[in-house]
């Protein structure tokens, strides 16, 4: 369990990167890497190039160990102020972010790691000072793409994926939501909005390169919706799709119908699973046989 | 930072051991010199029983370090060098440290930590203490596992799982302690044989000063109980009312460790593996 507060915007001055920090959070498959590439055009930025996972894979569970779920270890043993420990965990952060920093050039460190999207409260914890950026993209483009090709997960899972990280992220503190298709069809417009949203540079030239990293704006946008598990996407989470104002009901009916099936198939095995198992537990437990137990 | 340049450059000390194997009393009699600090088990007073207190910062680490580790330098190790990464965590670890001897023991240049989880850090514990004095205090694989079935850890149940973890804590310093420069090792047995005595001689291994206060200061130590969890008190030998299928049960997993660390006596039945 993390301190129950962030760290005190004060203490966080002693931070060589007090207010130079800004985090991306989409999810995966959302076309992020191409607005991460257009931003690497302006020369007030350094925009790490790879995804740091530096919370989804080491300051999380440093945080986490503040105090430890259930035996109540943890550091706040040898460091009783929450605070001390955030700043000297802050420090720790910092270390990669101001080597990019230092490498890339830039007055301001640009990340982007997909898992971050569901963990603003620790990125909170830690960065009260950072902007944080929401960027979305259609749930249904998203959830399809999750949902075929090599890396392909099951359709419910894809969209699910994207439902909760939107659910997650509009529960939490950001500083800004950003459209991808807005960045497709004006990405010159959208590109200064954003920039004057984050208070950088936004030089002409800058803005034209960053431009033409959008140049298939139109061809992407035009991409039908089409499979199942945009459907789902459109089934399950009707109310997402309207917070980001996108438009309702684009699916056809047939992918409607799949999603449906996909959706009740899912829903019956689990429930045969669930069934299975407690039939288990009952024998095991009539005739004492451990070993019967799943 | 250096290690040379740290506040508690050639000033820390791990205690390294498995769950029950008298690491917290260890500590303890270490705490009684004036100049060790810590996090020390009497501080709890938030149970009924004087327990250790555990920050777990390596363990917590852990997942930065395997961040930091990966193949083609991706994530956190995209730009930031080796020493600078070792550097940052160092200094997050002394933060942490001193603000530890600030709430126990005010003033006290040494820093000693203990968390049961350290024996699976050991890389990381050289790599950021290279400079640091290791402890590892054995005990008689049987008394702990005996102790750790008494003591209410929920996650062992039975007898096999406290003799696995037990071999596993041996193997992975035994494996591990190369990498440690300043290390030791100290049976529980003669620790409790000889408790002024055995602390007195980690203290002179360490280069502190020991004067007839800091040996007085160790007799009272070794009086006070700590971390009984439901033992009457230390001892050696209380395997011997063990459970015959557990007892069993421990020799077939710990069999080949206990004898390769002198606790047989050649009449029990070891299966080897």
């Amino acid at each position: 369990m993390r301190p129950p507060e962030p760290l005190d915007i004060e203490l966080a001055k002693e931070s060589s990167l007090f207010g130079k920090v800004i985090f991306v959070l989409a999810t995966v498959g959302s076309g992020v890497d191409v607005l991460m590439r257009a931003l690497s055009e302006f020369p007030q930025l350094a925009v790490f190039p790879t995804q740091t996972d530096l919370f989804s894979s080491g300051m999380q569970r440093i945080l986490d160990h503040w105090v430890q779920d259930g035996t109540n270890q943890g550091m706040h043993h040898v460091c009783s102020d929450a605070q001390e420990f955030l700043i000297a965990a802050r420090l720790l952060a910092d270390a990669p972010l101001e080597a990019a920093r230092t490498t890339l050039g830039g007055d301001l460190v640009v990340e982007y790691t997909p898992d971050h999207i569901k963990m603003v409260d620790d990125i909170r914890a830690l960065y009260p000072d950072a902007r944080i950026v929401h960027v979305v993209s259609d749930g249904r483009h998203v959830a399809d793409r999750l949902a075929y090709g090599r890396d392909a997960i099951p359709a419910r899972y894809a969209a699910r994926r994207w439902v909760d990280d939107q659910r997650s992220v509009m529960a939490a503190a950001v500083d800004g939501t950003v459209k991808l298709e807005a960045l497709w069809t004006d990405p010159v417009g959208a590109l200064k909005a954003l920039a004057g949203g984050l208070d950088i540079d936004a030089p002409g030239s800058a803005l034209a390169s960053a431009a033409s990293h959008f140049s298939s704006g139109s061809q992407l946008l035009a991409t039908p919706v089409t499979g199942r598990a945009a459907a789902i996407v459109e089934i399950v989470a009707p109310d997402v799709l309207a917070h980001f104002d996108y438009e309702l009901d684009k699916s056809a009916r047939s992918a409607r119908l799949a999603a449906w099936a996909e959706i009740t198939g899912a829903g019956t095995v689990v429930a045969a699973g669930n069934a299975r198992r407690r039939v288990q537990e009952r024998l095991a437990e009539r005739f004492g046989r451990d070993e019967w137990r799943p | 930072m250096t290690p040379q340049s740290s506040v508690f450059a050639d000033r820390t000390i791990f205690v390294l051991g498995n769950r029950r194997s008298g690491t917290t009393w260890l500590a303890e009699l270490l705490f009684a010199h004036p100049e060790i600090g810590g996090a020390s088990a009497r501080v709890r007073s938030d149970l009924d029983d004087v327990i250790p207190s555990e920050p777990l910062i390596f363990g917590a680490a852990a997942k930065l370090w395997s961040n930091y580790s990966r193949p083609g330098r991706d994530g956190i190790a995209a730009y930031l060098q080796p020493e600078d990464f070792i550097a940052a965590f160092r200094a997050f670890s002394d933060r942490l440290f001193e603000a530890g001897n600030k709430r126990y023991s005010a003033g006290a240049p040494w820093y000693l930590e203990k968390s049961p989880d350290n024996v699976e850090r050991l890389s990381i514990l050289a790599a950021t203490y290279p400079d640091a004095w290791n402890v590892h205090i054995v005990r008689d694989g049987r008394d702990v596992v005996r102790s750790m079935m008494r003591a209410p850890f929920d996650e062992v149940t039975t007898a096999a799982y406290a003799a696995s973890e037990w071999v596993r804590t041996i193997r992975w310093v035994r494996k591990g302690s190369w990498r440690l420069p300043r290390f030791r090792e100290l049976r529980y047995e003669e620790l409790l044989r000889d408790p002024v005595g055995q602390t007195v001689a980690l203290f002179e291994w360490l280069g502190l000063d020991v004067t007839d206060e800091v040996v007085e200061r160790v007799r009272t130590a070794t009086d006070r109980p700590v971390a009984k969890m439901g033992s009457t008190g230390p001892a050696t030998g209380r395997w011997r009312d063990m459970d015959p299928d557990d007892l069993a049960v421990v020799y077939e997993i710990a069999g080949e460790v206990l004898a390769e660390l002198g606790y047989l006596d050649g009449s029990e039945p070891v299966f080897p593996r």
